[in-house]
């Protein structure tokens, strides 16, 4: 009997976040196009999401195109098929890799900031005290930090394929012997148009995921700064684990 | 004759089941200084959040210059609070902003000014409460008297007509409290602002308010002039002034040393 009240509970709360959420993701579109657009906000979540960022999207694309294009290589060697460890590179990088593994980093460092700025700020009444000046929290805090987050997302997916591409390229040629001449034309030979617009598709939706996941939970922190501290670990790990399942349905849908 | 600025009509708030504000009406006027007592935790703070719509009621119903403002939209809400300001407890200044850009926030988002009025209005807002030459600090820089300062600044940027104060002096040492105490009493002289005090501090309380309100249980047990609070029957009041443990006010004395 209290294993099903415990279920029971579960779900419970369950919808009732999920309903929270879906509200607040309505509040926040209501708000995107919606007078005033506060360009320095823009500026400044730009600044700290898009190019505080971008280094450390970059190194880890870099590192995963190294990483791959070695364990590639090791696998087919075998079956004398290194020639085909670009095609493959390219393959997986740009349609899997690289903008889940952005996400997933933008997840850790963008979605966790987000929370704790917002989570803080909603603990010393700062988000009471910016409705009772006359403006609206969702769209002073939410709005530029959902658009810049989807919007650096975008691009830094586009940089992180090209990256992660000459991460393998670099390792390949100069390490594995792989032929330089033909590597990058091989990489991406077996990649059509669509596989480039479904990885920034990608980028934006992850980005977007992060964006909300973050402010939400910064909007909803109880209890002092040990609450900040949950709801940022908390953010992190609901935008990680929603990025992997947006990252499986958009695969079913696009391919 | 006075004139009625806001009025409360049987308002009631629970939480979780739990009734926080119960039937509560009160009318408030312009120019004078109200200041609602009772112990901790009572609901003086959600109080004055349902007035300024940052809660919702259950029921009843807040009327600003005879105006229904109860289910306001965003929007209107965004219009009716820029004629109503709050100074919080903690000043809630925004911790990534200067002074000069806190005070400034109001102009900025609700006026179209150059930026040398604005530096001349921020420095005049800074002079009426006692501050000079502290715009480029930020808010961790400075004491907690000068943040509540710098706050009220902020608050009364757009000449609001009625400003909530929550619990202004609490957690000051008494000199700075008695500046920011003469600050709320000069302000209501100067600017005619109806101001709405939180707090627990009787006798600072009596000595600038013109009415009193006292909160128990949820429900305004009293309201009284100043002026008739020393010969007020109300027992409420009367223990609540005079500190007694016995009375009608619930005081929580079960627990007991352990003799050694």
């Amino acid at each position: 009997m209290i294993i099903v009240n415990l279920i029971y509970q579960f779900f419970i709360v369950l919808f009732r976040e999920i309903g929270n959420f879906s509200l607040f993701i309505l509040e926040t579109f209501k708000w995107t196009f919606r007078r005033p657009f506060r360009k320095k906000l823009f500026v400044e979540q730009m600044e700290k999401i898009g190019i505080e960022t971008l280094p450390v999207a970059l190194i880890t694309s870099a590192f995963i195109g190294m990483i791959f294009i070695v364990q590639l290589y090791y696998s087919l060697k075998e079956f004398s098929l290194e020639s085909v460890c670009p095609g493959s590179l390219g393959l997986s990088l740009i349609r899997e890799l690289a903008p889940v593994l952005a996400g997933l980093v933008m997840a850790g460092r963008v979605g966790a900031a987000i929370t704790a700025e917002i989570g803080t700020m909603k603990v010393t009444d700062q988000i009471d005290a910016l409705s009772i000046l006359g403006v609206n929290p969702i769209q002073y805090l939410s709005v530029p930090r959902l658009v810049t987050t989807a919007l650096a997302m975008l691009g830094i997916v586009i940089l992180a394929n090209f990256v992660g591409l000459y991460g393998g390229y670099f390792v390949g040629s100069f390490v594995l012997n792989l032929n330089p001449r033909s590597f990058i034309s091989d990489a991406l030979k077996d990649l059509v148009m669509k596989d480039f617009f479904a990885s920034t598709l990608k980028g934006f939706i992850f980005g977007i995921i992060i964006a909300l996941v973050g402010c939400w939970k910064g909007f909803n922190v109880r209890g002092g700064s040990k609450g900040v501290g949950k709801a940022t670990m908390e953010s992190v790990v609901t935008a990680m684990i929603l990025i992997l399942g947006a990252d499986y349905v958009l695969n079913l849908v696009i391919w | 004759m006075v004139e009625e600025i806001l009025r409360v009509e049987n308002l009631c708030k629970k939480f979780e089941g739990m009734t926080v504000i119960d039937n509560v009406s009160i009318s408030f006027y312009r120019g004078e200084i109200f200041t609602l007592m009772g112990q901790s935790g009572v609901g003086k703070s959600v109080f004055v959040r349902l007035i300024l719509g940052l809660l919702s009621p259950d029921s009843g119903e807040i009327y600003f210059k005879d105006k229904n403002i109860t289910n306001s939209s965003d929007r209107e809400w965004i219009e009716i609070r820029k004629k109503m300001g709050m100074l919080f407890q903690n000043g809630a200044l925004f911790d990534s902003l200067t002074v000069f850009e806190n005070v400034s926030f109001l102009l900025d988002e609700h006026l179209k000014i150059t930026i040398d009025e604005k530096k001349e209005r921020v420095a005049k807002l800074l002079l009426e409460v006692g501050l000079k030459d502290i715009e480029s600090l930020y808010p961790a820089e400075l004491s907690g008297g000068m943040q509540k300062r710098v706050a009220l600044a902020r608050t009364i940027a757009l000449n609001p007509e009625v400003v909530f104060y929550d619990e202004p002096i609490t957690g000051l040492d008494p000199i700075t409290a008695s500046v920011i105490t003469k600050l709320v009493n000069e302000l209501n002289k100067a600017k005619k602002i109806t101001s709405i005090i939180v707090s627990h501090d009787v006798k600072t309380s009596l000595s600038i308010s013109d009415r009193i309100g006292l909160l128990y249980n949820g429900k305004l047990v009293a309201i009284e002039d100043t002026k008739d609070v020393a010969k007020c029957k109300n027992p409420y009041v009367d223990q609540f002034i005079k500190g007694k443990l016995t009375g009608p006010i619930k005081t929580v004395m079960e627990g007991k040393w352990e003799e050694k």
